[in-house]
């Protein structure tokens, strides 16, 4: 036991030693710490409870009784802070943190003075020495029960840079804050040292501006004047129609979502979004954000306030006439109503007049006031299935400044834009003043110029030529479908599948495609020819089952480059080639039951592909650089004559670097010298 | 007046003896100790000798428009299947969809490099399938250049599946490479130039996916989609189609290679130099010590004495 108590004396000693140069480096951070208490004590506040300092507590307490003198005679309540029980400087005041019942012993608790020794003797553990040990202080006492008697041990912290003596008391110890007593310190408090919290943000209101600007909500008044906005139901976390989406100004907007019925009988006439009349009766829109604020009579004007809505300010929707149905194939044919009529949906077995799509076309002014507001309607039918009911309903908003008219979308200007559809149409000519002029037709729905094939939800190939893939530009592409055949079909029917893919594959037939996303349908030089690779050969058959030559896929290729500058490339579309693969042998797979007896009717599906690749062929900048222009001569040729005896100006150039490089070197040698 | 020194030089003081003496194994031996003690001590020290470094690239990857796609539906005997491969198709006759596939290759900064693919599968489905599971497998070329030439082809797969029947699966990732050695220093190097599917394959176990993976994974040089933030967009759709999209972005990778020799030569040669240095300096001094004092003894020759000084 002697043996070990020398040797930690003699750890002890050459820690101090250790310790030595940090127990000056203390000094230093003495002066600092007074200077950081000086400041405390300095801000406003302290000066009238100063309980920051032991220098100025004195001082409190001298003021505290005169202050209890003054209060004796007036009965006022205590001021903050007054009589509040005294904190003293360096001290740990938490001296026993486990003792929290009064008047009773608390297990496990060694320093509450409530216990007795027979309790303590039962104690397990002394929860009070589980202080949080300072990791720099050398050593620490842990008071620990043996066989329920109390025994004191030492234990040596094992740290090499503990602090063995510590000058500076006060850095151990919290410094004595004030207590708040203004608002302004409070804030002042709070700012210092408060961060972000759970506290609700202070709301913004709403601005009502003197015009809508783009992306603004725009404003809506009911019947009921209550007050609105234009919604546009959208998807949000699952693709059920968010209903409570509005739309933004001068933003155009496609939404398409869905909605999901229970019972299609009770609620087809009561639910509100399947009518078409929700979206356009019984509110009206405001021209301009402010016009809402500024014209809506106090809600006392009584006669004026409820005949508001008449307000002819206010912006009726108009129905565009006529209003389209649609039937279950997807086509849209008028409904042949009377003008003005838009039917609520009525349930008749199946639900009728259900609304399929609603189109708003917003016409504003230059100053961003609303002027008209024309709504598209599309109806339809939906019958009841089994369990639920989805639907899907489309919403659309455009917007048209008044005075424009015959817009068209470019796909880029000029250079084609990625995303946007390629421009393809037909060489038309037409007779003008004798002369004959060609010009390029292109269709009006830009998702019909250049397409490729597409597949109906089963899989098999979509035969409607409007309702194809439109190819855009930068996109690879790859889509197909099925033809499906039987066994039978194969071996006599090979021209009637080749034509149906061939069919399938082509559509309509497009002859020039655009140079340029803006390219004028006037200026045929503009546009390219399509280069169609010709198909060869014929399909035949030559074993029961298979089809010889068969052409099931198209390829399309578009070469482009960037031209113009290089920090703002403009894509330029140089040629378009239609390569049709080589003719290929479907034959039917004959494994298990496909063609035993008897299942001949047994469908195998083969696939019809068309596939679209953009080839980036821009050419980079040759650059072309100017001569060098070499090193100038500022010494006269023969100065380092000896030694510049081959005239080669690069060889020069080196003896002469390689003797500077050997005078600068004895100078400084005979100067270090 | 006072005297200023003009000018100054070193005095040669040699010591001498002849070769089997006590003085000269202790020149030896320090001389040995000069030599040797620096680089045991650097050795010890770890770090000598360069075993791995460090370098960043980012590679060229090029999508190869090939995948793989399966979904999962409601109907538990069912599933829906597609890929590139013609051999695939054929043997999933009865499951076979035909989706729309579109990608675009994206090159931010221009700097001849895609950064990006993004990529959008439609999946026609009937209004009865409730597509509760997708899998797709895109595959690329990937290219290293910077110290070995590396070229492999890559293999991103995304899988999601939901107790909620969905109607669209956004996955926004990166496509990040996992070495498990090393890269060499300077090789060409395509081991791994292989097909991760074998299309030629007519057999339904090349197919599978665990044989895939496994194959996939046993390389020594593989990618991985990383999408920290897939989205399920639930509900079914009754567009008829179940869209897949996403982007894959090619990140700049911080790559382990093994340096070559020159460089862990000099790497080393700067360590053992550093240390070297000192040691000379210190024996010099030792040695000056034990000579002057002839603590060893040798022949000291006198140097030059000046005139002043004879007598």
């Amino acid at each position: 036991m002697a043996a070990r108590c020398g040797k930690e004396y003699l750890f002890l000693v050459v820690k101090v030693a250790v310790f030595l140069p940090l127990s000056l480096a203390q000094v230093t951070t003495d002066s600092a710490f007074n200077a950081s208490t000086q400041i405390l004590t300095d801000s406003p506040g302290t000066s009238t409870d100063g309980l920051t300092s032991p220098g100025v507590v004195v001082t409190t307490e001298s003021g505290g009784d005169a202050v209890t003198t003054a209060a004796g005679t007036a009965a006022a309540p205590p001021g903050p802070g007054e009589g509040a029980t005294d904190i003293p400087v360096n001290t740990d005041i938490g001296s026993c943190i486990c003792d929290l019942t009064e008047n009773a012993c608390d297990v496990n608790c060694c320093c509450d003075e409530d216990c007795t020794a027979e309790d303590r003797s039962s104690f397990t553990v002394c929860s009070d020495t589980s202080k949080v040990v300072d990791e720099q202080v050398c050593f620490r006492s842990t008071v620990i029960y043996t066989e329920n008697a109390p025994e004191t041990v030492n234990t040596s912290s094992s740290s090499f840079f503990c602090i063995v003596i510590d000058n500076n008391e006060g850095r151990n110890y919290y410094t004595v804050p004030d207590p708040v007593e203004t608002v302004e310190e409070f804030v002042n408090l709070a700012n210092m040292y408060g961060s972000s919290s759970f506290a609700i943000p202070d709301d913004t209101n709403a601005t009502y501006g003197d015009f809508y600007k783009v992306g603004d909500s725009m404003y809506t008044l009911y019947q009921s004047l209550a007050l609105g906005t234009l919604g546009l139901p959208r998807t949000s976390y699952s693709s059920l129609c968010d209903d409570s989406n509005p739309a933004s100004f001068l933003l155009d907007q496609q939404t398409s979502c869905d909605r999901q019925l229970a019972d299609l009988e009770t609620e087809c006439e009561t639910t509100p979004y399947l009518s078409a009349l929700t979206f356009f009766d019984g509110f009206k829109l405001a021209p301009t954000p402010r016009y809402l604020i500024d014209a809506l009579p106090a809600l006392n004007d009584t006669g004026e306030y409820y005949s508001f809505y008449a307000n002819q300010s206010l912006i009726e929707f108009a129905v565009q006439e006529p209003v389209l149905c649609q039937d279950e194939t997807g086509q849209q044919t008028s409904c042949g109503l009377d003008p003005g009529v838009v039917p609520a949906p009525s349930y008749d077995t199946q639900c009728g007049n259900v609304l399929l799509q609603v189109a708003y076309t917003i016409t504003h002014n230059s100053s961003g006031a609303i002027e008209a507001v024309n709504v598209q309607l599309v109806l339809g039918n939906i019958t009841s299935t089994t369990g639920y009911l989805r639907f899907g309903q489309k919403y659309t908003v455009a917007f048209f400044k008044a005075d424009e008219v015959d817009t068209f979308s470019r796909s880029g200007n000029p250079g084609y834009i990625p995303g946007m559809p390629i421009l393809a149409g037909n060489l038309v000519s037409q007779l003008v003043d004798g002369e004959t002029r060609f010009s390029i037709e292109l269709s009006s729905d830009r998702n019909n110029w250049l397409t490729v094939v597409k597949s109906t939800a089963d899989g098999t190939c979509e035969t409607n030529p409007d309702s194809r893939i439109p190819v855009n530009f930068g996109e690879d592409l790859r889509t197909g479908c099925m033809v499906s055949v039987t066994f039978s079909d194969t071996a006599d029917r090979c021209q009637i599948i080749q034509d149906a893919a061939l069919n399938a594959l082509n559509g309509v037939t497009r002859e020039y495609v655009a140079t340029f996303g803006n390219s004028d349908v006037e200026n045929v030089g503009d546009w390219v020819p399509i280069l169609y690779e010709q198909i060869t050969g014929s399909p035949s058959s030559s074993v029961e089952g298979t089809c010889n030559n068969m052409v099931v896929a198209l390829h399309i290729e578009v070469i482009y480059a960037n031209v113009g500058s290089l920090v703002n490339p403009q894509a330029k579309i140089l040629g378009v080639r239609y390569n049709y693969a080589e003719g290929k042998t479907l034959s039917y797979t004959c494994a298990g039951a496909y063609c035993q007896t008897g299942s001949g009717s047994v469908l195998q599906n083969f696939e019809i592909t068309s596939s679209v690749a953009f080839i980036d062929a821009s050419t980079l900048p040759t650059p072309i650089l100017a001569e060098d222009p070499g090193f100038e001569d500022k010494l006269p040729n023969d100065f380092f004559y000896p030694f510049t005896i081959g005239r080669s100006s690069v060889l020069e150039l080196d003896i002469r670097l390689l003797w500077a490089g050997v005078l600068g070197y004895l100078v400084l040698k005979t100067e270090v010298a | 007046m006072a005297v200023r020194e003009i000018y100054s030089h070193p005095v040669y003081q040699r010591y001498k003896t002849s070769l089997c003496t006590s003085a000269t194994f202790f020149v030896i031996a320090a001389f040995l100790f000069t030599l040797f003690a620096p680089f045991i001590l650097v050795f010890w020290s770890e770090g000598l000798w360069l075993k791995n470094a460090f370098y960043r690239e980012q590679p060229t990857v090029q999508f190869k428009h090939q995948m793989l796609l399966l979904v999962d539906t409601q109907d538990e005997a069912s599933y829906l299947a597609w890929s590139t491969y013609q051999n695939f198709n054929q043997l999933q006759q009865q499951h076979l969809r035909i989706p729309l596939v579109k990608t675009r290759k994206e090159d931010n900064n221009r700097d001849g490099r895609y950064d990006m693919l993004h990529f959008s599968v439609s999946v026609p489905v009937l209004a009865t399938e409730n597509v509760l599971g997708v899998k797709l497998i895109l595959l690329f070329d990937y290219r290293l250049y910077r110290f070995s030439s590396l070229r492999m082809e890559a293999m991103a797969y995304m899988e999601h599946t939901s107790p909620l029947s969905g109607s669209e699966f956004i996955a926004d990732g990166e496509l990040r490479l996992r070495l498990k050695m090393p890269l060499s220093h300077k090789a060409v190097d395509t081991r791994y130039d292989t097909p991760v599917i074998n299309g030629d394959s007519v057999f339904v176990s090349d197919y599978q996916l665990s044989k895939i993976f496994s194959d996939y994974i046993s390389r020594n040089v593989s990618t991985y989609f990383e999408c920290r933030y897939p989205v399920w967009q639930r509900g079914p759709s009754s567009s008829e189609t179940f869209l897949i999209r996403g982007t894959v972005r090619y990140p700049e990778e911080l790559l382990v290679y093994i340096p070559g020799f020159f460089q862990v030569l000099i790497w080393a040669w700067v360590q053992y130099l550093a240390v070297l240095l000192i040691f000379i300096y210190l024996i010099a001094r030792v040695k000056t010590f034990i000579f002057q004092n002839q603590l060893i003894r040798t022949i000291v020759e006198r140097p030059f004495v000046p005139k002043d000084h004879r007598l």
